[in-house]
């Protein structure tokens, strides 16, 4: 009994993605349509935002790992019944960031592992210097690179959608989607999409 | 799964941390397509009417303490101040910041401060600072009066015993010259003695009165050893209403850092509520401890984790204890 269960815990440690569980698990999350992927990358978009709304140190980490459990339950039981994919996505999800608080509280994860990164500064640790006009330069060119790669129209909508204070900004947001022939959900749910491009973009170029 | 029943204010509560119940909204940002784009809306306006300085009071302090604990949500906020500078230019196409977040100048936009926190804007401490420094004023004052008051009490005291003093004498030599047993004479000395002695009385109280008084705070300390897997009980600690300090001795099981961190969490959201600065570890006997000095104020009557870390000479950082305790108040 014992070893089988060890057999197990090893044969789930050593389980990788193939191309068909892989594929399987892009299949299963688009129910039917085919999305190229997008509703893949919607998922973990999602997982990531949950684990850094429950101040997970590593997120993204957290997000594969779930979609990785995912794919692999998919791939040895040949399908998940009962809820959805997304809801599916998230009880797994919980189940992984309860295994992370358990190993944080018994020292399994070492703070030499996680990303760099620095602590709130309420009370200033260390003393590094910061070239801040190269960095505001490096972001502003990333932010201007990123916007003139949108599509015109995803330009406009994204510079007008978010222009304004206050009332000002909500009649905008009224007149553009008029304008559009729309609903104000539909528009706020075309900008969020755009600016999470950008926002993946200009990361993508900080990095590179 | 929920019926879509949230209003914006409480999905904004929610983004900031102010929501105790988390399991229903958590399940809906995953599972539910509707309300995932609108919790990303919601974030979206927030973060926008954070750089435009539009956020006040208690929304603004959670967004401080709460949403920027977060690298990947600063990097959104610096990413929504650049959008903003881009596609609002003022007019003759200068950037123009807001008082609000102008007045955040300890912002870095430099590219290490992506992956770095922001700090406390300046301008709470300084108004801290002056209200210490004006109530420190204001009592020093008082008591500066009320020194030179007692002072002038004590002296008044001090001659007219003196005179009183003299008036005994002359008596004395009065009867002796006299050799007199007047009872009116003798009646008008005993009163004298009387009055003499409540006097030398109010002045020994009078120099009571002018020793400084000392202001102790009140401070309650708690010793706490790391969680270990075999340990069932979790420590309560119960802090007094009239705490100013809660001083918490972190007994040490091995390693030997260079300096350490401190990071208090509250649950069961794993919520940080303070971090430390660079501490130092201590002898406590036979072992060696980190003490941790906090304010009443920081802990609620829940259950908490204090993580420490430690520190090498290299600025490596290692996680080296969890304590775990129960906060209870009156």
């Amino acid at each position: 009994m014992k070893d089988s269960h060890i057999q197990r815990a090893e044969k789930k440690r050593d389980w990788a993605l193939t191309p068909n569980a892989w594929h399987q698990l892009l299949t299963w999350l688009d129910q039917g349509t085919d999305s190229s992927g997008e509703r893949y990358l919607e998922m973990r978009r999602r997982l990531v935002r949950y684990f850094d709304r429950r101040n997970c140190l590593t997120p993204d980490e957290l997000a594969d790992e779930t979609l990785n459990r995912v794919a692999r339950r998919l791939a040895e039981e040949g399908s998940m019944v009962g809820q959805t994919p997304a809801h599916n996505c998230y009880i797994v999800a919980r189940f992984v960031f309860h295994e992370y608080l358990r190993r944080l509280q018994s020292h399994e994860v070492s703070l030499d592992e996680l990303p760099d990164f620095r602590l709130p500064v309420l009370h200033p640790v260390g003393s590094d210097k910061i070239n801040d006009e190269e960095g505001r330069e490096k972001l502003t060119g990333c932010l201007e690179h990123c916007l003139h790669g949108l599509e015109q129209d995803n330009y406009q909508l994204i510079s007008q959608y978010y222009r304004g204070e206050q009332s000002v900004k909500i009649e905008n947001r009224r007149a553009l989607a008029a304008r559009l022939g729309i609903t104000i959900n539909a528009l706020s749910i075309r900008a969020c999409r755009i600016r999470d491009r950008l926002e993946e973009c200009i990361a993508r170029c900080l990095d590179g | 799964m929920g019926q879509h029943s949230f209003s914006d204010q409480e999905i904004t509560q929610y983004l900031l941390g102010s929501v105790s119940e988390t399991e229903e909204l958590d399940e809906l940002s995953v599972a539910d397509d509707e309300f995932a784009a609108r919790l990303q809306s919601v974030e979206n306006d927030l973060v926008d009417a954070y750089v435009r300085g539009e956020l006040s009071g208690k929304t603004l302090e959670n967004f401080d303490s709460h949403y920027l604990a977060s690298p990947r949500r600063r990097a959104k906020v610096l990413i929504a101040q650049g959008l903003k500078d881009i596609l609002e230019p003022a007019a003759g196409g200068e950037h123009v910041r807001k008082p609000a977040v102008a007045a955040r100048d300890r912002w870095d936009f430099g590219w290490a401060s992506l992956r770095q926190n922001f700090l406390v804007p300046k301008l709470g401490l300084q108004v801290g600072l002056a209200a210490a420094l004006l109530l420190i004023l204001v009592a020093g004052g008082w008591l500066a009066v009320n020194n030179f008051r007692l002072r002038q009490q004590a002296n008044h005291a001090k001659l007219e015993l003196a005179d009183l003093q003299r008036r005994e004498r002359e008596l004395l030599e009065q009867i002796t010259a006299q050799r007199s047993s007047d009872e009116q004479k003798a009646r008008e000395l005993a009163d004298m003695r009387d009055q003499i002695a409540r006097l030398e009385q109010q002045a020994t109280d009078v120099q009571r009165q002018q020793s400084p008084r000392s202001l102790t705070p009140y401070i309650v300390s708690f010793a706490l050893a790391p969680q270990r897997r075999s340990t069932s009980q979790i420590p309560t600690i119960a802090i007094p209403t009239r705490a100013d300090y809660v001083v918490l001795h972190l007994e040490l099981e091995a390693g030997n850092y260079a300096a350490y961190r401190a990071e208090l969490k509250q649950q069961p959201a794993n919520q940080v509520v303070w971090r430390s600065s660079k501490l130092r570890a201590s002898d406590a006997g036979s072992s060696k401890e980190v003490v941790v000095t906090l304010r009443p104020g920081l802990i609620k009557a829940e259950r908490h984790t204090l993580d420490l870390s430690g520190v090498s000479n290299d600025g490596q950082v290692e996680m080296v204890g969890s304590y775990l305790f129960v906060v209870t108040k009156p």
